[in-house]
């Protein structure tokens, strides 16, 4: 992607969410602790970090609008095919893993499986769905026996 | 109403009473038991609930289950324990920072002091203040006379801020009328090379934090923060011998929500009390270090509120 | 040497060769699963080593550990999704080598590179214990903040195209590293009430987000399509597959300079061996003649790095034997077994237990050999996974980056942070921000404040505090030659691209 503009909107948009940190979030920290118990012989506060991370991202979003890239080799516009695409798999992803705490690790995967392969062109039912039972039941197992660790349930009673 | 019928009915209540009493609990688990664990597998606390849970197995019906919710010096497992139901089906190992120290230094979303139904104590863990072996103090008395000549001189480590641990030091800084600086580590093992490395002059340890470095002379032990003398380590004064009235350290056994049914209680009790009191539980104990110390459910309660109250006296709950 | 040998011909026994072999391989697959940790796989197999003797628990034990911190490298190589925090910077080079159709390489590589870290650090255990263990004592809180302020200058080092998009990414990640509970006075930060952010962001869902599943979304740009980039099969290019005398040659003096490096950072307390494969892999890069070639797939970086993270495990057993510390998760379960054993490390344990202290250094030699030996083994099938259509692979890698985020604390959050950070390292990765950077500040972040704090409260807020001691001293002087290196290097201007 060659441009330059885009480079700059970028550095804008850091620098104003560095002054929203830097002025809204860090104050929202306690600053109370110099009133607790032993507390006379600290210098530094918890709010001394939090700060010099917000001026420090202002300061470098600032280069990157004075000094932007005139070439941005990854930058893929979500409204091309391939952005598209991306958006896809990630709205999948945002699903599963909300499901997961519903529908409980085996159900859920099972779903994020089937619509994954089938999204992206896998037509072989036999294929589609041994892949979605199998893998779920599979690491699950794994997990259980080998390791001893229990994958979450779900809240949802379920017919199977 | 007939002579008869007084005699059955009053016949009726006496079985009942008698079969109650031999069986004291009716209730019996009918589903997976949890013990969740507030630290990572492999930790002491770890280590405590996963050998009480395999010696009480055989004698319970339903499988025992330790689950490990790491986080928040083991206040996430104590959260998690204090929103599920009282039914008996989940406990956490408590006794340590997060039941008797953190709450004073800063909010968390349960109180110690009524959001738990203590089961019992299975091991109880000693602090002792610790100094490296060259230290110019014989005894505690000498470094508290030097800490307070010189407000601020002395700094001792932690093993980290709002721990009991730290909460020890608070105490008995107030107590002591004295002013030290508190550098608090991510634990226990940093705070000893600390101390080894002359980086702070005094810090809080279980005793298996520095049994080896005891072993070879390389620290000393000016005081204990319990009760009693350890019977290991008869020579190390208590603080309340020192004069300071200070009994806190790791209490560690099992406590469900608040609320639980007597018969529950009862029944976990008795099973986890037989478990701790058999050979097998006892030759565990003895390979991993452990002291144990029994208390019943309502003294074990009522000795980690002590403990938090003590501190809380001398730290405001912000 | 009559108790060496003893010991050694103990170590041959078939039972302890069996537990060493268990030991390995078990390591190996539990360090290649991302979100499954070698101190999860030390924790879970102590109980069954409650009924071994010492030999067979301690080959056990450090079985795992070594072949688990190289397991990682497997799956860092192969699907951009480094299997423990430790093999973060293998993938830089590694995957860019598989992506090129070399995978086999990248593999071969990272084997010699661990087990010659390994056996390194095994040497300087048994040569150096006891008098390292002590120099380790006398970093203090103003020697670590110094010796990480010179860390972070690495950032400089990995930033890739654009120093004011490296440098940013380093402060968004310094941002990120202080949600959580403050260090010193317990204030929470940036917690929104939310209980399970109290020891802020975890790290390895963070590491897992920000590779694997970042690198989801980007092959999902290309519809999965099986070809193109991953060519798997030692067979579709076997000269590129080789691992030449001339590979070797330039991965000699990374690999010894990581494993001096790994060595060093084990042996101190609390900065673990993510930060030891970081620094390997950036200083091979800032002393390297072509700089330009890293991350495009050169051999040395696999090696730097994989070198690294392996040299930490005999450094981190230095102050675990000599003095009882442990100095990372894993040595601290370790320590554990060993009083289960009914030994003691610590000073007296060379008095107490020689032959304790000689199964530890020879099983660690053992572990190296015999995790070299099954690795090579295991070459041939470790590649079947890229035969695997690719559309088929990345949703079930996407169930086990699931699956394993949430295993670390048996908490859902985790998985929330993992999907974050995939989206973010892939928002972060559309404007050409690198991500390494990022990673390294978060996670020396932590160690800075907390040291740094420390020894200003020592000195009661007086900052000459950093270099009141030559150490502290040293280390200051040496990142502003860092700094002014790096600075003189970008205004040289960089080499002509050679293509």
């Amino acid at each position: 992607m060659r441009t330059m503009t885009t480079d700059r909107a970028f550095g804008v948009a850091v620098m104003l969410l560095a002054l929203a940190f830097i002025l809204f979030a860090v104050p929202s920290i306690d600053d109370d602790w110099k009133k607790a118990v032993g507390a006379r012989y600290f210098t530094v506060g918890p709010r001394y970090y939090p700060y010099l991370a917000g001026i420090l991202c202002f300061v470098f979003g600032a280069l990157i609008v004075l000094k932007p890239q005139a070439w941005l080799p990854d930058f893929t516009p979500p409204t091309s095919p391939a952005g598209r695409r991306a958006g896809l798999v990630l709205a999948i992803s945002a699903a599963y893993v909300a499901l997961v705490p519903l529908l409980g690790f085996e159900a859920a995967s099972f779903f994020m499986l089937a619509a994954f392969l089938y999204a992206f062109g896998v037509r072989r039912w036999a294929m589609l769905i041994s892949v979605s039972v199998l893998a779920p039941v599979a690491v699950s197992l794994i997990f259980l026996k080998i390791f001893a660790l229990k994958l979450p349930s779900g809240l949802l009673p379920l017919p199977f | 109403m007939s002579t008869l019928r007084v005699l059955f009915s009053a016949a009726a209540l006496i079985a009942t009473l008698i079969v109650g009493a031999a069986d004291a609990s009716a209730w019996e688990p009918k589903q997976p038991i949890s013990i969740v664990v507030g630290f990572s597998p492999g930790g002491g606390t770890d280590i405590i609930a996963r050998h009480i849970a395999s010696t009480a197995q055989p004698t319970i019906p339903v499988p025992i289950v330790v689950l490990n919710k790491a986080g928040a010096s083991g206040a996430i497992a104590a959260e998690t324990v204090k929103n599920a139901k009282p039914d008996g089906y989940t406990m956490f190992v408590a006794g340590g920072s997060e039941s008797v120290s953190i709450g004073n230094h800063r909010k968390l979303p349960y109180d110690v002091r009524k959001d738990f139904t203590g089961i019992l104590q299975i091991t109880r863990q000693r602090v002792f203040l610790t100094v490296k072996a060259d230290a110019r103090w014989k005894t505690l008395a000498d470094m508290v006379a030097e800490a307070k000549a010189n407000p601020g001189k002395l700094s001792f480590a932690s093993a980290g801020a709002g721990s009991s641990y730290h909460s020890i030091m608070l105490v008995l800084q107030k107590l002591a009328a004295v002013e030290m600086k508190h550098l608090p580590y991510q634990g226990g093992a940093p705070a000893v090379a600390a101390l080894l490395g002359g980086h702070v002059d005094v810090s809080p340890h279980n005793p298996e934090e520095t049994q080896a470095m005891y072993d070879a002379g390389r620290v000393r032990y000016l005081a204990v923060a319990s009760d009693t003398r350890s019977p290991i380590l008869p020579d190390v004064p208590t603080l309340r011998e020192a004069g300071y009235d200070i009994y806190i350290e790791n209490i560690k056994g099992l406590a469900g929500p608040a609320g639980m049914p007597q018969d529950v209680v009862a029944y976990l009790h008795d099973k986890f009390k037989a478990a701790m009191e058999s050979d097998t539980f006892k030759r565990l104990a003895a390979q991993a270090n452990l002291e144990l110390q029994y208390r019943g459910g309502k003294d074990y309660m009522d000795a980690m509120v002590a403990m938090f109250n003590q501190i809380g006296k001398v730290v405001s709950p912000q | 040497m009559a108790l060496v040998l003893q010991t050694l011909l103990n170590i041959a026994e078939p039972l302890n060769l069996l537990a060493l072999m268990i030991g390995v391989i078990g390591g190996m697959i539990v360090g290649a699963i991302p979100g499954m940790t070698v101190t999860m796989a030390v924790a879970l197999s102590v109980p069954f080593t409650i009924s071994m003797g010492p030999t067979p628990s301690l080959l056990l034990l450090l079985g795992i550990y070594c072949a688990g911190t190289y397991g990682g490298s497997i799956s860092a190589i192969l699907l951009n999704a480094p299997g423990t925090p430790a093999n973060a910077a293998t993938v830089f080079d590694g995957y860019e080598l598989a992506k090129q159709g070399k995978a086999y390489k990248a593999l071969l590589m990272a084997i010699i590179a661990s087990v010659y870290g390994g056996l390194f650090s095994a040497l300087v255990l048994i040569v150096v214990a006891s008098g390292l263990a002590e120099v380790a004592l006398r970093f203090g809180p103003a020697e670590i903040a110094m010796l990480v302020v010179f860390s972070l200058t690495v950032v400089g080092v990995l930033s890739g195209e654009s120093m004011a998009k490296g440098l940013l990414a380093a402060a968004i990640g310094m941002g990120m590293a202080t949600v959580g509970t403050d260090p010193m006075v317990g204030t929470p930060r940036f917690t929104f009430g939310i209980f399970d952010l109290y020891d802020g962001f975890a790290y390895i869902p963070l590491l897992i987000g920000l590779f694997a599943l970042n690198e989801m979304f980007v092959q999902a740009e290309g519809a999965f399509r099986t070809g193109g980039a991953i060519l798997p099969l030692k067979g579709a290019d076997p000269e590129g597959n080789r691992v030449t005398g001339e590979d070797l040659r330039r991965s000699l003096v990374p690999m010894i300079r990581s494993g001096f490096l790994g060595v060093f950072i084990g042996i101190l307390p609390g900065l673990g061996s993510a930060i030891a494969t970081f620094l390997g892999y950036a200083e091979t890069k800032r002393a390297s003649k072509e700089p330009e070639r890293f991350g495009k797939g050169a051999i040395e970086g696999v090696a730097a790095s994989e070198a690294a993270n392996n040299a930490v495990t005999g450094g981190a057993l230095v102050p675990l034997l000599a003095l009882s510390i442990p100095g990372d998760g894993v040595t601290a379960i370790m320590l554990g077994a060993f009083l289960i054993q009914g030994v003691t490390p610590g000073p007296l344990i060379f008095i107490r237990n020689p032959e304790i202290v000689d199964t530890v250094y020879l099983g660690v030699i053992a572990a190296n050999v015999m995790m070299g030996v099954v690795a090579l083994f295991a070459l041939k099938p470790m590649t079947a996974v890229l035969k695997v259509p690719k559309v088929v692979l990345y949703p079930v890698v996407l169930m086990i980056c699931v699956a394993g985020s949430y295993a670390i604390r048996n908490n859902l959050f985790d998985v929330f942070v993992m999907l974050g950070a995939g989206v973010l390292g892939y928002g972060l990765r559309l404007f050409s921000v690198p991500v390494p950077p990022l990673l390294i500040a978060f996670i020396l972040t932590r160690p800075l404040e907390e040291s740094m704090r420390q020894a200003l409260v020592s000195s009661e807020g007086d900052p000459l505090v950093f270099l009141s001691s030559p150490i502290s001293t040293a280390f200051a002087l040496l990142a502003v030659a860092a700094v002014l290196y790096t600075g003189w290097r970008a205004r040289r201007g960089r080499p002509l691209p050679t293509e």
